[in-house]
């Protein structure tokens, strides 16, 4: 039997002037499929928000130690000793390093420290008029952070030596907040080094 | 009962915060990723610059040929397969350095500025130190007189170096200001018995015992008695000047021939005995001065990048001298230097 245009229309009419309320079971029905929607929707944003918060936490992490392996890279690759030196001078505690001939400059210093878990990259010169001259005051240095990364548990800082325990670099060793994360090296070369004796 | 739009505004806010929550995160995890891929590939490349730069110094290291290094030797090296990769090879050791030159020695050689006293060169270069830059000398030697004709990165031969030279160095490298005084005398000794036209020269094979044990494994490869400067590669008014100051006979038309002779063929000391004369070559001190081997010799490597980006890796390496027991060639890395 073929149901006309009228008729289809009539009966939509019907449907939406009915002023009956819902059944009991229509309701809970409704509920039951409202619920599981949310649920379904709540799960999914929070596993993706957990995913992109991971997903940053990883990149941000991951970037965090390029960025600083770069840098250190960068200055300790800017420390130039001369060839003529027997050694290198310099002071050192297990979470201090300061190197001299930063730039070729023997009285321009690459400083490395490690306080309160941020890694601080700073340099140390003679400061205005004194620059150039040789001088025993420790006063007419100057001192300023380059750049501070956080957050560390733990940062070892000692110069790099090579099996003939001569030192060409510096060393790092990080041990991450989050200590089910591995610890990792940065072992950074100097731009010029000595030239050792050749035995 | 409210039929009004606040639920809207309630939902607009937060599509708002999520969005730019979420854009946050891509811009932030777009930059993380980007910094990362640049990175690793920067790494790659290096690592690739320093493959290269290998394979040069085992080449030099192979070279038939180890008591000369010639013209032909460095075109040949700087010869290179990828297209992507240019060489250059340079000898930055022979050239007059200023760490170490007699001061008078300066002034003869003709490239001290007319009307400076040497001695004022000498007392400027002691309250200085040694430097591996130049620069600050423009009061001493012309700026382009500097670039051109000195350099830093040359031994400190123990017969032509500046007695003062040599003691400040021992201090450097001992600080050891008694023991920097007694070997300031012995070599004092030494030049003492120097005749006209007769110099009393400590030779390579000489040298370990003239320092003796100890001071030999202070001083040496840095302080040593081979000639410091490459005949292949000297610049034409140095070799003038030296020719000029040791008297060899027609030193302009001698140089001629030598410059002459070093584009086409690998020079021997006996080759330049025969050329410039025993007396005036073996027996004064100009072949501490005038040798065949290159010391100090620099290599630049450019890797072509995408869009006419370029990344670069310099490095200095050292020829370290022979040691009595050993013949073998060994450079090592006195400087590296990435640019882009």
């Amino acid at each position: 039997m073929n149901i006309t245009a009228k008729e289809k229309f009539s009966s939509a009419k019907k449907i939406l002037n009915n002023n009956d309320g819902f059944t009991f079971v229509e309701l809970m029905i409704t509920l039951v499929i409202t619920s599981l929607l949310i649920i379904g929707i709540s799960q999914g944003l929070i596993s993706g928000t957990r995913i992109i918060e991971k997903a940053t936490m990883y990149t941000n992490s991951t970037t965090t130690f390029l960025e600083m392996d770069d840098l250190v890279r960068e200055m300790v690759g800017r420390v130039y000793v001369p060839f003529w030196y027997s050694e290198i001078p310099v002071e050192e505690n297990s979470d201090y390093l300061e190197i001299p001939f930063y730039e070729g400059e023997k009285d321009s210093f690459l400083t490395i420290s490690f306080n309160n878990s941020y890694l601080h990259i700073g340099l140390k010169d003679l400061s205005g008029d004194g620059a150039g001259s040789i001088s025993e005051n420790e006063n007419e240095y100057q001192s300023k952070i380059i750049r501070s990364f956080h957050a560390f548990s733990k940062i070892t800082i000692e110069p790099a030596v090579n099996s003939e325990q001569e030192i060409f670099g510096v060393s790092l060793s990080v041990y991450p907040m989050d200590e089910s994360n591995p610890p990792f090296a940065i072992v950074a070369p100097f731009g010029s080094n000595p030239l050792y004796s050749a035995d | 009962m409210r039929e009004n739009g606040s639920t809207t505004i309630l939902v607009l806010a937060v599509v708002v915060i999520l969005t730019i929550a979420s854009s946050w995160a891509f811009l932030f995890l777009q930059y993380n990723t980007k910094y990362i891929a640049e990175s690793m590939r920067d790494d790659e490349e290096k690592r690739l610059l320093i493959q290269e730069a290998e394979r040069l110094v085992d080449l030099l290291k192979q070279d038939e040929t180890p008591h000369a290094n010639s013209v032909s030797e460095k075109l040949m090296l700087e010869n290179s397969e990828d297209v992507t990769i240019r060489v250059k090879i340079e000898d930055v050791s022979s050239r007059l350095n200023l760490n170490w030159i007699i001061g008078e020695e300066l002034k003869e050689s003709g490239f001290l500025i007319q009307g400076v006293s040497y001695f004022d060169f000498q007392a400027f270069r002691y309250e200085n130190g040694f430097l591996t830059d130049f620069s600050c000398y423009t009061d001493f030697v012309q700026e382009e007189d500097l670039a051109r004709y000195f350099s830093p990165y040359n031994y400190f031969n123990v017969n032509i170096c500046a007695e003062l030279v040599l003691e400040e160095l021992y201090v450097n490298r001992t600080d050891d200001r008694e023991g920097a005084e007694i070997f300031r005398n012995d070599i004092r000794e030494v030049r003492e018995q120097n005749k006209p036209g007769l110099s009393n020269n400590i030779e390579p094979d000489m040298i370990h015992s003239f320092l003796g044990d100890d001071n030999y494994m202070l001083l040496y490869p840095v302080v040593n008695a081979q000639p410091v400067m490459n005949v292949h590669f000297i610049p034409t008014a140095i070799l003038v000047n030296l020719f000029r100051y040791f008297k060899v006979p027609d030193p302009e038309s001698k140089a001629d021939n030598l410059i002459h002779l070093r584009e086409i063929s690998e020079l021997s000391i006996e080759n330049l005995t025969q050329m410039l004369g025993k007396r005036q070559y073996t027996q004064s001190r100009l072949h501490h001065f005038i040798g065949t081997i290159t010391w100090f010799w620099e290599i630049e490597i450019i890797k072509t990048l995408e869009n006419d980006n370029f990344i670069g890796l310099r490095w200095i390496i050292a020829r370290i001298p022979n040691t009595e027991n050993s013949e073998q060639i060994i450079y090592r890395l006195v400087k590296e230097e990435y640019f882009k």
